[in-house]
């Protein structure tokens, strides 16, 4: 069985790492882009099963990620995370209206991550 | 001795002359103008008449006239009492009418003596000296004449002065005038600048405060994230003290976290931004809920933690994770000061002083608060001052935003006063009734309204909920599409009620029949045409009947009618309850 593949948009390399280490500890493949641009570009290249979106990134905010992504016929169902250090208030519902999975603020504990990209991963997987 | 009258409109040097005059002896007498002095010459018959020449009336040269015209036996000796200055005119005027002697003031007293003294030597005048009329007349007018040259010259003098100094003072007003014109305008366009800037400031300091901790947020979370990671041993194995070193980080960390978390909080109140979802809930689910989030912290200190509920009490009206919010805030504190085995209680009770409120207090045996910190402890940034509680206790905003979100609830929170061991947090939430909720539509024109419209929309997925989250999108989908159908004033709508399978939306409207059916199918079209409920696949269910309140007998005070169209109302909506579970 291959790895699932999560493809992880931060542009906090420390953050980067963190999450690396801590998804790379429950056995997902792990590819990251440090900007808006990069992020298309890999998930084009490298067909994730989980996309992990931060929203403040350098060369276009998350949001235009996720429309990028979100009409591309290839990568529309990939399910997308948000997770940001932005106000849950005024971005949630923005988030989850262009398609989002779900909005966690940061800092987020891991066993709430994990539980979401599980659950993200099931949807896809189920009907299969 | 001699009697002698003294005529001078100045009564200083009246006295001045009948003092010295007086001590010699002599009878005196005194006038102060010309015509008191002729009648007192022909009542007293003085040896010797001294008189001023300068006087208001007549005139010392007119009264020397006047007195010369009177009887033989009358007449005395005259000495004219003048200005020095006038001298050289006092004399010829006395010589132009037969006065012999002039005292010209101020006049040493030895010389006054002397002339008076002269004149008296010389008895009374025997006969009326004639001098030349004419020359009489030049004397006394060029006199006159002087005087009054020299009286305009002083009066031109002092209009010059004065005119100088009005000019003058004239000059500073207008300077004044002129500073204080710009100083007016100066504080105008301050006072402008500033309620213009006022705002902006408001805004500025919530989008800074907002910035700040969402921008503290992401190093946060990275220290967070590596703590965990080394705890949980992705970083290898650890010995005891290390893990006991990284379980004071991350204990210290979450610390932080619920400081941003606070200061967030606190911003968007001073904002008027804290949201508040309000809905019927049950206080001793919440108060349970609460409690079961601080079980850890009370534990790890051998605190214990009890419920007391006093009585069966009513649902409030009220944001669950807010009123949690607050409870837990409150128990927070409550563990951090208490002492070790001692035990923090959570009191729900219906509010004696309104039983329209449901009151619950936080109740521990802590170090209390000093009366003076009582009110103050709700103020922003407030710490209480106490060295024996020197540890950290964060940044003051917790009871802040207590007070807010309560305020936002129409509650209130405050510290008893009555409490002899530790402290006692009391706040008050509106208890749920139909009653208060719908006391503001029934009255229209001063009158109760006789029909009400009970409309009702049951959301239920066609497949049962994947999740909690897709329920709660779907609710509040719905929650947003009926308050766009509502009009404010005339409608109100219920909280939801959440039941086994479906969520039962309650708005009672104040319309007549047309209105109604308008409504009704407002919503219908509305909730149809939201594709994200249809491609849910989940149907809601709208229903609605007219409640007539003729025959309630709709007297007695507004306050028992409402609670009568209230009580009909619950009637309704728990029959309709009862057959949707009859239905299922």
């Amino acid at each position: 069985m291959t790895l699932k593949k999560i493809l992880l948009v931060e542009d906090d390399q420390d953050t980067v790492r963190a999450m690396g280490v801590r998804l790379k500890s429950r056995g997902y493949d792990l590819v990251v882009a440090p900007d808006a641009i990069a992020a298309i570009a890999t998930a084009r290249k490298e067909k994730p099963d989980v996309v992990v979106l931060d929203l403040g990134l350098p060369g276009g905010d998350g949001f235009t990620v996720m429309q990028r992504l979100k009409s591309n016929v290839d990568l529309m169902l990939v399910p997308i995370i948000v997770v940001s250090a932005r106000d849950p208030l005024l971005n949630e519902e923005r988030a989850l209206k262009a398609g989002a999975e779900a909005f966690l603020q940061k800092p987020v504990e891991n066993d709430e991550l994990l539980t979401v990209i599980e659950r993200a991963l099931s949807k896809v997987a189920g009907p299969v | 001795m001699a009697t002698i009258l003294v005529v001078d409109d100045n009564d200083m040097n009246r006295s001045v002359l009948t003092t010295l005059l007086g001590y010699r002896g002599h009878r005196m007498l005194e006038a102060s103008n010309g015509l008191e002095a002729i009648d007192r010459t022909i009542a007293e018959r003085p040896d010797l008449i001294i008189t001023d020449i300068l006087m208001p009336n007549m005139d010392g040269y007119e009264l020397v006239q006047k007195l010369q015209a009177l009887d033989d036996e009358q007449q005395a000796q005259i000495i004219f009492y003048s200005a020095t200055y006038l001298e050289g005119e006092a004399r010829a005027l006395a010589r132009a009418c037969g006065v012999c002697h002039v005292i010209c003031k101020p006049a040493e007293p030895e010389n006054i003596l002397k002339i008076v003294d002269e004149a008296l030597a010389k008895g009374r005048p025997t006969e009326v000296p004639a001098g030349p009329k004419g020359a009489l007349h030049g004397e006394a007018i060029r006199i006159l004449n002087d005087k009054l040259y020299r009286k305009v010259m002083e009066i031109e003098e002092l209009n010059d002065a004065l005119e100088k100094r009005v000019a003058g003072r004239t000059l500073d007003l207008e300077e004044a005038n002129r500073a204080l014109r710009n100083e007016i305008l100066a504080r105008e366009k301050a006072q402008a600048d500033s309620l213009r800037n006022r705002e902006e400031q408001l805004k500025m300091k919530g989008e800074f405060l907002s910035h700040v901790s969402h921008e503290l947020r992401s190093p946060l979370g990275v220290v967070h994230q590596f703590t965990t990671i080394l705890l949980d041993g992705l970083g290898g194995a650890l010995n005891q003290d290390q893990r006991e070193y990284l379980e004071i980080m991350l204990r210290n960390i979450n610390q932080l976290k619920y400081m941003i978390d606070d200061l967030l909080e606190a911003s968007r109140a001073e904002a008027g931004k804290l949201v508040v979802r309000r809905s019927s809930i049950s206080m001793p689910d919440v108060v349970a809920h609460a409690l079961e989030s601080m079980t850890q912290a009370s534990k790890e200190k051998g605190i214990g933690l009890k419920t007391d509920s006093r009585s069966e009490l009513p649902a409030v009206y009220a944001d669950p994770a807010r009123v949690s919010q607050v409870l837990i805030n409150l128990l927070d504190n409550a563990v951090k000061f208490s002492p070790p085995d001692s035990t923090i209680t959570v009191r729900t009770e219906i509010f004696a002083d309104d039983p329209s409120f449901v009151l619950v207090s936080v109740i521990d045996c802590g170090c209390g608060i000093e009366p003076a910190d009582a009110e103050r402890v709700f103020d922003r940034l407030y710490q209480v001052k106490d060295s024996r509680q020197a540890s950290r206790q964060g940044l003051g905003l917790g009871l802040y935003i207590c007070k807010e979100i309560l305020g936002l609830h129409g509650g209130a929170i405050w510290i008893d006063r009555n409490c002899r061991a530790g402290a006692t947090f009391h706040f008050t939430l509106p208890a749920f009734t139909t009653k208060n909720m719908i006391a503001p539509i029934v009255i229209q024109n001063d009158r109760l309204v006789s029909s009400l419209a009970l409309l009702t929309v049951e959301v239920s997925p066609a497949t049962p909920w994947r999740n909690e989250r897709e329920r709660e999108r779907a609710v509040h989908k719905v929650h947003q599409i009926l308050e766009r159908c509502m009009l404010a004033d005339l409608d109100v709508l219920y909280p939801v009620q959440n039941q086994a399978e479906s969520d039962v939306f309650t708005i009672v409207a104040r319309t007549d029949q047309r209105g109604g059916g308008v409504m009704v199918s407002r919503v219908r079209n509305q909730l149809s045409r939201c594709s994200e409920l249809s491609e849910a696949g989940i149907v809601c269910a709208v229903d609605c009947e007219f409640l007539e309140f003729e025959n309630l007998g709709l007297d007695g005070p507004p306050e028992d009618r409402i609670a009568r169209i209230a009580s009909c109302i619950d009637d309704r909506i728990k029959s309709k309850d009862h057959q949707r579970s009859a239905t299922r």
